[in-house]
């Protein structure tokens, strides 16, 4: 091992003038700076990537998070929708009806309740995922408290018409699923096996 | 007469901006081997991060690369059938209130048109968001099983007969001229969108490939010790076949 005093700091100050901010690589010039042991064992968690696009692609992008979130919301509320209509076309059938009449009754049953619950759904989604996507872009992170203000921000918009009694107390049933279903991905993605 | 709109050419994607500077605790060198349409020998390129330096250099925006970049792959099945419909939900919700409010506006009387236009909105773009939706989902859905056999994604034949299906769908109650008519109407909606979206794309790639014959100029600036960065290996170096031995014929006589 070579002696660090050898070799000092300002040894290579002939050869910054190459160019402005930028400098010749000298390997010895951080053996001279004293270092202390928190510092070298100081490690990022993170996963390094090579290139840039493999970061960005370990999560959706804003525009992918919008329509993502709008068509699970959209679509899950047109089938709820389609299976209550279901239910009051079986309620509402009459003795002596002829099979047109019966499946007219259940297309228009099924058609309006899905797509009256399948926006009001597909809203909701489309509001978290906007608000979802503007906490991560200025918090620059990504956890956990991101859905929950999401979820917050969602519950009182939506219900921000009906006075601010309404809207607070679906911004907290907002925040409170939202963190459910967060803790419940975690679980599933740490107990539930692979298939 | 409604014309169905692929979702994905309107889509916007933006990469999150990440400011977090990592600090890198060893020494990277890397070989990048790659291949320019051009020349078709390989060229060695180094990249080395100082040790222990902090902040690290900013690693490239881009791949060094002569092609231009792919597209991000398509979610796997099933789950673009959610991004269809959630993609046709947003656009018929955005364009048929745009439409909507300013048909209010110009169709209701003066004093009238805030709220000619408010009330317009509330009353058509519910029905037309769910159509779109809908019309959006069956169209994934389709995709998504014609696609099964050919085990092909980004078909533009199977994209075609998959609006056509949707298109017939979406009229099965309104009788079988109906049903014929939105499917013709469906398939070449889809037929003009697959044709644009496939031109936007050479487009793209023409100008990413002209941009590439531009030379750079120098970054080094002039003179200096360092050695270029396209200067070429020695014979034999390793990664790189040696070259040819050319000899010139010196003619007898």
């Amino acid at each position: 091992m070579a002696d660090p005093r050898l070799f000092p700091s300002g040894s290579n100050s002939s050869g910054d003038a190459s160019g402005p901010g930028r400098r010749k690589y000298n390997p010895y010039h951080d053996l001279s700076t004293p270092y202390s042991y928190q510092t070298l064992y100081d490690l990022p968690t993170s996963p390094e990537f090579l290139f840039q696009e493999e970061s960005a692609a370990q999560r959706r992008s804003w525009g992918e998070n919008l329509t993502y979130y709008t068509g699970v919301g959209y679509l899950s509320g047109a089938v709820a929708g389609a299976a209550l209509g279901l239910r009051d076309a079986a309620a509402g059938a009459e003795p002596g009806d002829t099979a047109k009449i019966r499946a007219n009754r259940v297309l228009n049953s099924c058609g309006g309740g899905g797509r009256r619950l399948g926006n009001r759904l597909g809203v909701i989604g489309l509001m978290y995922a906007g608000m979802e996507s503007a906490m991560v872009a200025a918090r620059d992170r990504d956890d956990w408290v991101n859905s929950v203000a999401a979820g917050l921000g969602t519950g009182a918009l939506f219900r921000a018409a009906n006075g601010p009694r309404s809207a607070a107390v679906a911004g907290a049933i907002g925040g409170v699923l939202a963190g459910a279903a967060m803790a419940g991905k975690q679980l599933a993605k740490r107990y539930v096996p692979a298939i | 007469v409604q014309i169905q709109s692929n979702p994905n050419l309107f889509r916007i994607q933006s990469q999150v901006p990440s400011s977090s500077t990592r600090r890198s605790r060893c020494s990277i060198s890397v070989l990048l081997l790659y291949q320019s349409c051009s020349a078709s020998q390989a060229q060695l390129s180094l990249l080395r991060a100082p040790i222990m330096a902090s902040p690290s250099p900013p690693r490239p925006d881009e791949r060094d690369t002569d092609l231009p970049l792919p597209s991000p792959p398509r979610k796997p099945y099933p789950g673009f059938i959610l991004d269809d419909a959630g993609g046709g939900f947003l656009i018929g919700g955005g364009v048929g209130s745009a439409y909507h409010a300013a048909r209010g506006l110009l169709g209701s009387s003066s004093g009238h048109r805030l709220a000619g236009a408010a009330r317009a909105v509330r009353a058509n773009a519910p029905r037309i968001s769910a159509t779109w939706a809908a019309r959006c989902g069956l169209y994934g859905a389709f995709k998504c099983a014609l696609s099964l056999p050919r085990a092909t994604d980004g078909d533009p034949v199977v994209s075609v007969l998959a609006a056509g299906a949707a298109g017939a769908a979406h009229c099965l109650r309104r009788g079988p001229l109906a049903v014929g008519r939105g499917a013709l109407v469906g398939a070449a909606s889809m037929a003009v969108i697959e044709r644009a979206d496939a031109a936007l794309d050479n487009l793209r790639s023409w100008v990413h490939y002209h941009r590439r014959l531009v030379p750079e100029e120098d970054i080094d600036g002039g003179g200096g010790s360092d050695p270029k960065p396209d200067d070429e290996p020695p014979i034999g170096f390793l990664g790189v076949p040696p070259k040819p031995v050319v000899v010139e014929e010196v003619p007898a006589g």
